[in-house]
């Protein structure tokens, strides 16, 4: 350093141009090397910010929605537990389970519903709720050709709505799947519930139940070629009834034990055993003749079993719509209205007239 | 030449005596007598086999002034070659990779995207026209028919893509099943079985849970395989390599012209000023390329690929909100599920069940994206919203005494036609956006043109001016 110094000193004009050239370099060099490294430092950065390799990933927003599994199989899931709990036996012996709240002595008029009762606040809303099913001909399913609710149940619930109204057309239907029959009373959905509902003691610790308006039997269906001719013939095959439904639990309980298949609707029951995946459909003789109607290669077959009573549910909350509803089946039952409907829509099945029973 | 006269003796003695003689000034300073020791310890601590005396003979040549200058000749060729080898490598690498975005992946998630359209707006109107009873209006049916041949051809293009084999697979596999289902769910729909709406929600189900998630998987491959092309096209190392490789031949230019200054005084040696500067335009010009490609597919990435996808998603989204409400319909309220996944299905869109805009959400992005497609996307919110309050009526309709039919009714009136309109904005929107992403990458393409030609023949030329340029100092010697 002090030699270069020197150097220049003593030439400081005429010093030959390879000298002053030297010099600068020599001088960097020795300069700390710090200086140096940043500012290779940062030419890299700059050079990296402004060539640095670009990633094209999706944005979230264009990814597709995740898969509705949770949802889905929280759906199973309670569909699942509904059948298991059910295939328990019933837990409270609740005496009867037919018997119902006994009807007033008379029935208080269409349109003049007793002050402060829930069938004022009903007549006040204008509209009677009820829950029926939407797919499940002769009961209660959507008629394809003009869109309207049809059925067995339809009808009954139809004639508790003229009763309150004193007019048609003042009940709104709620289409409820088998599983659903319960809940959409216990959270207020609907006032009541008519959907082939068996009255049993489980049930009855959720949800009240109204007298008796339907015997029903259950039977199988198989394809009509099939060498199946009874449930005890299905033992190891594979057997299809509704989730949430008591045929379900029969089905779990018969002996031999068939292979039950729970799906969420009795049409799905139809598709499966259409498409060869089940051997047989186990529910309601009824139900089963609704369906033989959809597909000629089917045959309801065996003996009938498991005889059971169908109720209309209510909330327990209200029991003055109970005892409402009752005196309404007794009149139906009584003027001969319950067999003008079984003859309109159970064709082809000999009905057995229920007897109502009261527990007061 | 304070330098020569402080070492008058050195110089002669141990140097070549044709590098002293006719050229006093280059008699060389303080590097001679140092490599003269050099050689005379080397014998005497390593014993000498070949490969040593070759070293010995290779640094007898170079000692000369001449021979050096022959050695920086070598440096310096060695240097522009492998610039050219390194910008023709990653130059093609790059040209690799932007061929396969443009020709290849690119097009199928295009295509992906578009299979994902046809096959829900087919399951949707199916239903829709289903919902309409016994007789489907024709025009629906036609609507079906189209969307479904569209999506075959689709599924044929992708496969001869060469897309994965899995997703396929599933596709050619459950397409048959699902158009199967609909077809028995229409003949018992008109004989009026109610078994057809099982059937139906069957082949909605399937649809939905099978065979969208495979084309979700197959957009998902593509979409991996468009991140990894944009990552092997704008590689940060190799413009970084380029400016490196590019330095040191420059540097190894200039070091001669450095020497050669020195040496002779003469300011210019015109040759190797002009392999410098070919070099440098070369580098330039590599790097400039290399940075024109990289912005063009920044562009097209954020002003095409990225409103264009979130666009697709915003179709298929509405679309599979518009096919839950035909099915909750035509289930007649048994349809928790089904009003579950529309609610999810509007959440995700970015509004609430009243059809309040949340803020966020798909829909907002789409538009949110700035571009050139921005109109064609801004209609989107507008028409969305028009037919969501057909929804929400219709929803309101539902729940009320006797409504039902007048649900069915809106919903087949004013509710189609607003979706109509909106779907048809969707896909203005989306092959807007598909044509400028194509068009980006092609332009990104572009950017790589006529490059390694152009940097071969600079680079060709630099090496050869060098040569010159040396070999005429080299020639000084001979003299």
């Amino acid at each position: 350093m002090a030699a270069v110094r020197a150097d220049g000193g003593r030439h400081p004009h005429g010093t030959p141009p390879a000298r002053r050239d030297t010099r600068p370099g020599r001088q960097a060099a020795t300069r700390p090397p710090g200086a140096l490294v940043v500012a290779v430092l940062v030419l890299a950065l700059a050079l990296t910010a402004a060539c640095g390799t670009v990633g094209n990933q999706l944005p979230q927003q264009a990814l597709p929605l995740p898969d509705a599994a949770t949802a889905t199989a929280a759906a199973g899931t309670s569909t699942g537990t509904g059948t298991r709990t059910g295939g328990a036996p019933a837990p409270a012996d609740c005496g009867d389970p037919r018997a119902s709240l006994r009807p007033p002595a008379v029935l208080p008029a269409p349109g003049a519903m007793p002050a402060g009762s829930h069938l004022r606040a009903i007549a006040d809303r204008g509209h009677l709720t009820v829950g029926v099913l939407a797919d499940v001909p002769p009961f209660g399913y959507i008629d394809p050709l003009s869109g309207e609710f049809a059925g067995f149940d339809v009808e009954i619930a139809r004639l508790i709505g003229r009763a309150i109204f004193g007019a048609d057309d003042h009940v709104r239907f709620r289409a409820v799947t088998y599983a659903e029959r319960i809940p959409v009373l216990l959270d207020g959905t609907v006032d009541l519930v008519v959907a082939t509902m068996t009255t049993n003691c489980e049930r009855r610790a959720k949800v009240d139940f109204s007298a008796v308006y339907y015997e029903e039997t259950n039977r199988i269906l198989v394809l009509a070629k099939s060498p199946y001719r009874s449930l005890a013939d299905l033992g190891g095959r594979r057997v299809c009834a509704a989730a949430g439904t008591t045929s379900i639990e029969h089905v779990e309980r018969a002996d031999p034990r068939p292979v039950a298949v729970a799906v969420p609707t009795i049409g799905d029951c139809l598709v499966a055993l259409q498409a060869g995946t089940v051997d047989g459909i186990s529910t309601a003789e009824a139900v089963l003749s609704g369906l033989a109607a959809q597909d000629p290669r089917v045959a309801i077959v065996g003996p009938r079993f498991d005889s059971e009573p169908d109720a209309i549910a209510v909330s327990r909350d209200h029991p003055e719509l109970t005892r409402f509803v009752n005196g309404v089946l007794e009149r139906t039952l009584a003027d001969g209205t319950w067999r003008g409907l079984a003859r309109d829509w159970l064709t082809g099945i000999e009905p057995v007239i229920p007897v109502p029973r009261y527990r007061d | 030449m304070s330098a020569a006269g402080t070492l008058p003796a050195g110089g002669p003695a141990t140097g070549n005596p044709t590098a002293a003689v006719p050229a006093p000034p280059i008699a060389t300073p303080a590097s001679v007598p140092r490599r003269a020791g050099a050689p005379a310890t080397t014998p005497g601590s390593r014993p000498g086999p070949a490969a040593v005396r070759a070293l010995r003979a290779l640094r007898a040549v170079t000692q000369s002034p001449p021979g050096r200058l022959r050695l920086l000749a070598a440096v310096l060729t060695a240097a522009l070659v492998a610039l050219l080898v390194v910008s023709l490598l990653t130059t093609l690498a790059r040209q690799r990779a932007l061929a396969t975005l443009d020709g290849d992946s690119g097009p199928s998630f295009v295509a992906a995207q578009q299979l994902h359209a046809e096959l829900s707006g087919a399951d949707a109107t199916i239903a829709r026209a289903f919902l309409a009873g016994g007789v489907e209006p024709p025009a629906q049916v036609t609507a079906y028919q189209e969307g479904l041949a569209a999506a075959s051809g689709r599924i044929i293009d992708l496969a001869l893509a060469g897309g994965p084999r899995e997703p396929l697979s599933v596709l050619t596999a459950q397409l048959p099943v699902y158009t199967g289902l609909v077809e028995r769910a229409r003949a018992n729909n008109r004989v009026g079985n109610v078994v057809g709406g099982a059937y139906l929600r069957q082949a909605a189900e399937l649809m939905k849970t099978t065979i969208l998630p495979a084309v979700d998987r197959l957009a998902a491959a593509d979409a991996r395989d468009i991140d990894r092309g944009y990552a092997a096209a704008t590689r940060w190392y190799q413009p970084v390599l380029i400016a490196a490789v590019g330095a040191l031949a420059a540097g190894v230019l200039l070091h001669i012209q450095l020497r050669l200054f020195r040496r002779t005084h003469r300011m210019f040696n015109p040759p190797l000023v002009a392999a410098t500067a070919l070099t440098l335009a070369a580098t330039g010009l590599v790097l400039a390329a290399f940075g024109t490609g990289r912005a063009r597919l920044i562009d097209s990435r954020d002003e095409a690929y990225r409103p264009m996808a979130v666009v697709a998603q915003a179709r298929v989204l509405a679309l599979r909100a518009w096919d839950d409400e035909s099915l909750s319909l035509i289930a007649r309220g048994n349809s928790d599920a089904l009003d579950a996944d529309a609610r999810r299905t509007v959440e995700r869109l970015g509004y609430d069940p009243a059809g309040h805009p949340t803020g966020t959400g798909v829909l907002a992005a789409a538009t949110a994206g700035e571009g050139p497609d921005e109109q064609a996307r801004d209609a989107l919110v507008p028409g969305w919203e028009a037919y969501q309050v057909t929804a929400v009526e219709v929803r309101k309709l539902v729940s009320r005494v006797g409504g039902f039919q007048n649900a069915v009714r809106l919903a087949l009136g004013d509710g189609t036609t607003t979706f109509t309109r909106f779907d048809d904005d969707a896909a203005t929107a989306f092959d807007a956006g598909q044509r400028r992403f194509t068009g980006g990458l092609s332009s990104a393409a572009g950017a790589y043109d006529h490059l390694p030609a152009v940097t071969g023949a600079l680079l060709g030329l630099a090496v050869l001016a060098g040569l010159a340029g040396v070999q005429a100092r080299i020639n000084d010697y001979r003299r």
